[in-house]
C-alpha cells in the first residue's frame, strides 16, 4: 500500500471489514438492491457499533476521529457490497454540515440521532432542471414574525424518502441560508423518486415547500453563508465518495480474481491468458493509484488542508478507476457477469452512479482547473 | 454518397414499422421490463404485419424482401430501445439455420410459423462450462435407430421461455474430436424430456426472457438434425458473419440513439446561465462521439453491402462487432457523465440503454474472442 496507515486506522479498517463480512448477507442484499430498500437492520447495527459518523464530534455520540477513518470504513463496506456500503455510508450524509455550523442545541437534536442510527437526514440542495448548480436558488425563505416561511422545490434529495429532517438551501434576504425543516412540517410534500441506475438502497425524493414554516432558531449557521457551507460539505463528502469508489473497485477486483483463478476455458484457467493477466494488472494499478490519491487527500483534510481541489481530484480519479475496474470485472465474468447473481453487475452500476453523485467530471475538473490555474479575470472561462 | 440504396418501398416499410411500434409495442415496454417476458401476442402482431423474417421467400410464408428490410427492423427497434422482441435474433440469426440447413419437410413445417410469429425461435449453444470455448460443450445427442436422444443443459438462452423451436448444438459422445462431433438439431417445445428454467435476472435486457434449457432423455426424430452429422461446427461458423453484423449494427444504432437523447438534453438544460450544449467541454465530447458514430456507421453500411453481395468478410465483421459494441458501451457511459445524476434515474431513457448495451460486448462471442479471430485472419 502506498500510504502506511497508523495503528488506529488499521484497527478501524479491520473492524469495518469484519463487520461487513459478518453482517452483509449476499442473498439478502441482492434482494434489497433489486427492490430498492434501505438496509435498515444493518444500519442499526452499524450505528450501535459506532460506524456511523466516525468523524462526528464525540460529545454528540460521534467517533471523534478523522474523515480518513470514515473513508476507510466506506472502502471496507463497499468492498463487501457496493450498494449496501453506499446506503450505510450515506446514512450519515450532511451530518458534517450540522457539525460545521450547528449550535450545541442543534447538534444535540440533529447530529446525535444521526450518529446513533435513530434518524436520517436529507440534504436538500439541488433544484429541478438545474443539474448540479447550487445557485441561483429559486427556493425562498422569508423571515416573518419569528418564523421562516419557505416556498420552492428541491430534487435529488439524498435519503429524502426516509429522512426525518432536511437542511434546505434557501435564498433569504441576507443571501443563501440553510434551514432545518422537519419531515412532518405542514406544507412539505415529499415524493419518493423512482429507481436509479445505482445506489438503489438509498431512497431519493423530490421536495415541494408550499409555505413551510420553521422556527427562527432552525437556521443552520448565519444567513448568507449557506452556499459556502454546502460547498465545504460537498468537498468532505467527495472524500467519502472516493472511499466508496475504492471499495467498489476492490470488491469488483476480489470477485474477478476468484473467478479468473477457478474458471476454465480452452482447457486452462482463464487467469493464465496473457490478455486477461494484463487486464488484471491494469485494474490493480488503477486501484493502487486511486488509493494513493484518496488516502493522501483524506490525510491532508484531517491535517487541516481543507482545499477543495484534493477532494475533487480524489473523487474524480477514484470514481474513474471504480468504473473501469467494475467494467472489466463484468467483461471477465462473461455472461455470468451480466446476471444479478454475479454481483459485479451492480458494482458496475453503482460505480457509474457514484461518479455522478452531487457532481460530475465536468464540475470536478472545473474545481481542479480553478485551483491549478489560479483565479483568472477574463470572463466565460467555463 | 449513399452506400446502401434505400428505395421508396424501404421508406414506406420503415414508416409502417415506426407507427406499428409506437402503437403496439411502446405502451407495453414498462410491463415487459417488469415481468421479464414479452407477450406472444406481440410477436404475432409483428409477424402479421410483416416485420419478422421479411427476407423469407413467399413459398415459406415470407415476403422475399432484401436484407435491408431486416436492417430497418433492427434500427427502429433500437430507437425505442426495446430488447424484448429479439427480432434480429429470431429473424436474422436463428431462422436462417433452419432455412439453410433443414430438410424441405421441416422448412415447410416451421418457416411459415417463424414468419407469422406463431413460432418463436432460440439458438442454444452456450453451457455453464462452455462459454467462449463453444467446442467444450457437453450436451450429448445419441442416435438410436430413427431417434436421437439428447441429454444436457444450455444456459443464457435468449427467447428461452417463449421459444417454440430451438436450434440446439450437441455432440456425439463417441467422437473424440472437439469440433467434429458437434451437430445441430431442431427441438420443439413440449417435447418430452425438454424443459425450461425461470428467467434470469440481468443487468439489462429485462424484457428479454433469458433462461436455461434442460434436456433429459429428450427424444427427437432423426429428421430433426440440420444437415449432416458432425457438420454443426462449420454450420455455426458459416452463420456467424450475419450474426456479427446484427450485433455490430445494433450497437452502432444504439450509440446513435443515446447520443441523440444526449444532444436533446444538452440543448434544454443550462449551467452557469447558458445551455449545456454551449459549454466547450460538452461540445467537444459530443463532437468526438458523433465522429465515432459517423465513421462506424459508414463501416457498418459497407459491411452490410458486402454481405448482401455475398462476400466473405469474417475479419471485418469481427472487427465491427468488437469495435461497435465497445463504442456503444463507452458512449452510454460518456452520455451519462455529461448529463449527470438527473439522467441516471430509471425514468430517464439513458439508464436502460446503458444497462442494455453492456451485454453486447459479451454475447455472440466476447470481444476477446473477436480479437482472437481477427488475429488469426491476419495470420498472427
Amino acid at each position: 500500500m502506498t500510504l502506511e496507515l497508523n495503528r488506529s486506522q488499521k484497527l478501524i479498517q479491520k473492524a469495518a471489514w469484519e463487520f461487513a463480512r459478518g453482517e452483509f448477507d449476499r442473498d439478502d442484499l441482492l434482494e434489497l438492491e433489486k427492490t430498492g430498500k434501505f438496509p435498515k437492520k444493518i444500519w442499526k447495527k452499524a450505528a450501535d457499533l459506532g460506524f456511523i459518523g466516525l468523524h462526528f464530534e464525540e460529545k454528540f455520540s460521534g467517533g471523534g476521529l478523522g474523515i480518513f477513518d470514515t473513508l476507510l470504513t466506506a472502502e471496507a463496506f463497499c468492498r463487501k457490497d457496493s450498494s449496501c456500503g453506499m446506503a450505510i455510508m450515506f446514512s450519515g450524509f450532511t451530518g458534517e454540515l450540522i457539525m460545521a455550523a450547528g449550535t450545541p442545541d442543534q447538534k444535540k437534536q440533529y447530529l446525535e440521532p444521526l450518529a446513533l442510527g435513530k434518524s436520517l437526514c436529507g440534504g436538500a440542495f439541488f433544484e429541478p432542471e438545474s443539474g448540479y448548480e447550487l445557485s441561483p436558488i429559486r427556493t425562498h425563505a422569508v423571515h416573518e414574525m419569528g418564523t421562516w416561511v419557505i416556498t420552492g422545490k428541491k430534487t435529488r434529495v439524498v435519503n429524502g424518502a426516509g429522512a426525518d429532517f432536511f437542511p434546505v438551501l434557501c435564498e433569504t434576504k441576507e443571501g443563501p441560508g440553510l434551514i432545518l425543516v422537519e419531515k412532518n412540517a405542514p406544507g412539505l410534500i415529499i415524493t419518493p423518486m423512482g429507481r436509479k441506475l445505482g445506489n438503489t438502497m438509498t431512497p431519493w425524493a423530490d421536495l415541494e415547500f408550499d409555505g413551510v414554516k420553521a422556527d427562527s432558531n432552525q437556521i443552520l449557521g448565519p444567513p448568507g453563508k449557506g452556499l459556502e457551507l454546502v460547498k465545504d460539505f460537498l468537498a468532505q463528502a467527495r472524500l467519502i465518495n472516493a472511499g466508496m469508489a475504492l471499495g467498489i473497485a476492490q470488491g469488483a477486483m476480489d470477485r474477478t480474481l476468484s473467478h479468473a483463478k477457478t474458471r476454465e476455458q480452452f482447457g486452462r484457467k482463464i487467469a493464465t491468458f496473457q490478455h486477461l493477466r494484463h487486464k488484471i494488472a491494469d485494474m490493480a494499478l488503477k486501484i493502487e493509484l486511486a488509493r494513493g490519491i484518496a488516502y493522501g487527500a483524506a490525510q491532508a483534510y484531517d491535517n487541516k488542508n481543507k482545499a477543495q481541489v484534493l477532494s475533487a481530484m480524489a473523487m474524480e480519479y477514484a470514481c474513474e478507476a471504480a468504473e473501469a475496474v467494475a467494467d472489466e470485472a463484468v467483461q471477465i465474468h462473461g455472461g455470468y457477469g451480466y446476471m444479478r447473481e454475479g454481483e459485479v453487475e451492480h458494482f458496475y452500476r453503482d460505480a457509474k452512479f457514484l461518479r455522478l453523485f452531487c457532481s460530475n467530471s465536468r464540475l470536478r475538473k472545473d474545481i481542479i482547473a480553478d485551483d491549478t490555474l489560479g483565479h483568472l479575470k477574463s470572463a466565460n472561462i467555463k | 454518397m449513399e452506400i446502401l440504396k434505400f428505395t421508396k418501398a424501404h421508406h414506406d416499410y420503415r414508416e409502417r414499422l415506426v407507427s406499428f411500434l409506437a402503437k403496439e409495442v411502446v405502451p407495453l415496454i414498462d410491463q415487459c421490463e417488469a415481468t421479464h417476458i414479452t407477450p406472444r401476442s406481440m410477436w404475432q402482431a409483428m409477424g402479421k404485419n410483416g416485420f419478422l423474417c421479411p427476407w423469407l421467400e413467399e413459398k415459406y410464408g415470407g415476403q422475399g424482401l432484401d436484407f435491408l428490410y431486416s436492417v430497418i427492423v433492427w434500427e427502429e427497434m433500437t430507437k425505442i430501445h426495446f430488447t424484448g422482441l429479439a427480432a434480429g435474433l429470431h429473424s436474422d440469426v436463428v431462422v436462417p439455420y433452419i432455412h439453410s440447413f433443414a430438410g424441405e419437410a421441416q422448412k415447410r413445417a416451421y418457416l411459415p410459423g417463424c414468419a407469422s410469429g406463431e413460432i418463436i425461435t432460440a439458438v442454444a449453444m452456450t453451457e455453464p462450462c462452455a462459454g467462449s470455448d463453444v467446442a467444450a460443450m457437453e450436451t450429448t445427442a445419441v442416435t438410436h435407430g430413427d431417434e436421437i436422444v439428447i441429454n444436457g443443459s444450455k444456459t443464457f438462452i435468449s427467447n428461452g421461455i417463449n421459444c417454440d423451436l430451438v436450434v440446439l448444438a450437441a455432440r456425439n459422445p463417441d467422437i473424440t474430436d472437439r469440433h467434429k462431433g458437434i451437430s445441430l438439431y431442431l427441438v420443439e417445445d413440449k417435447t418430452p424430456g425438454f424443459s425450461k428454467g425461470t428467467p434470469f435476472e440481468k443487468m439489462g435486457w429485462a424484457s428479454q426472457d433469458t433462461t436455461e434449457l434442460f434436456f433429459s432423455d429428450c427424444k427427437i426424430p432423426v429428421s430433426h438434425r440440420l444437415g449432416n452429422e458432425g457438420d454443426g461446427f462449420p454450420m455455426l461458423m458459416q452463420k456467424l458473419q450475419q450474426e456479427r453484423i446484427v450485433c455490430a449494427t445494433g450497437a452502432m444504432f444504439a450509440a446513435r440513439t443515446m447520443l441523440d437523447h444526449t444532444l436533446d438534453f444538452c440543448r434544454t438544460r443550462t449551467q452557469a446561465g447558458k445551455a449545456l450544449s454551449k459549454h466547450q467541454s460538452v461540445q467537444f465530447a459530443l463532437v468526438e462521439m458523433q465522429t465515432e458514430v459517423e465513421i462506424l456507421k459508414t463501416f457498418a453500411h459497407t459491411l452490410i453491402r458486402d454481405h448482401m453481395e455475398g462476400h466473405q468478410i469474417i475479419k471485418e465483421t469481427s472487427m465491427a462487432k468488437y469495435k461497435m459494441t465497445q463504442m456503444s458501451k463507452e458512449i452510454a457511459s460518456r452520455c451519462l457523465d455529461i448529463m449527470g445524476s438527473e439522467a441516471a434515474l430509471e425514468s430517464h431513457d439513458l439508464p436502460r440503454m446503458f444497462r442494455d448495451t453492456r451485454v453486447t460486448s459479451i454475447f455472440a462471442g466476447t470481444n476477446e474472442i473477436m480479437k482472437s479471430i481477427i488475429a488469426k485472419t491476419l495470420g498472427l
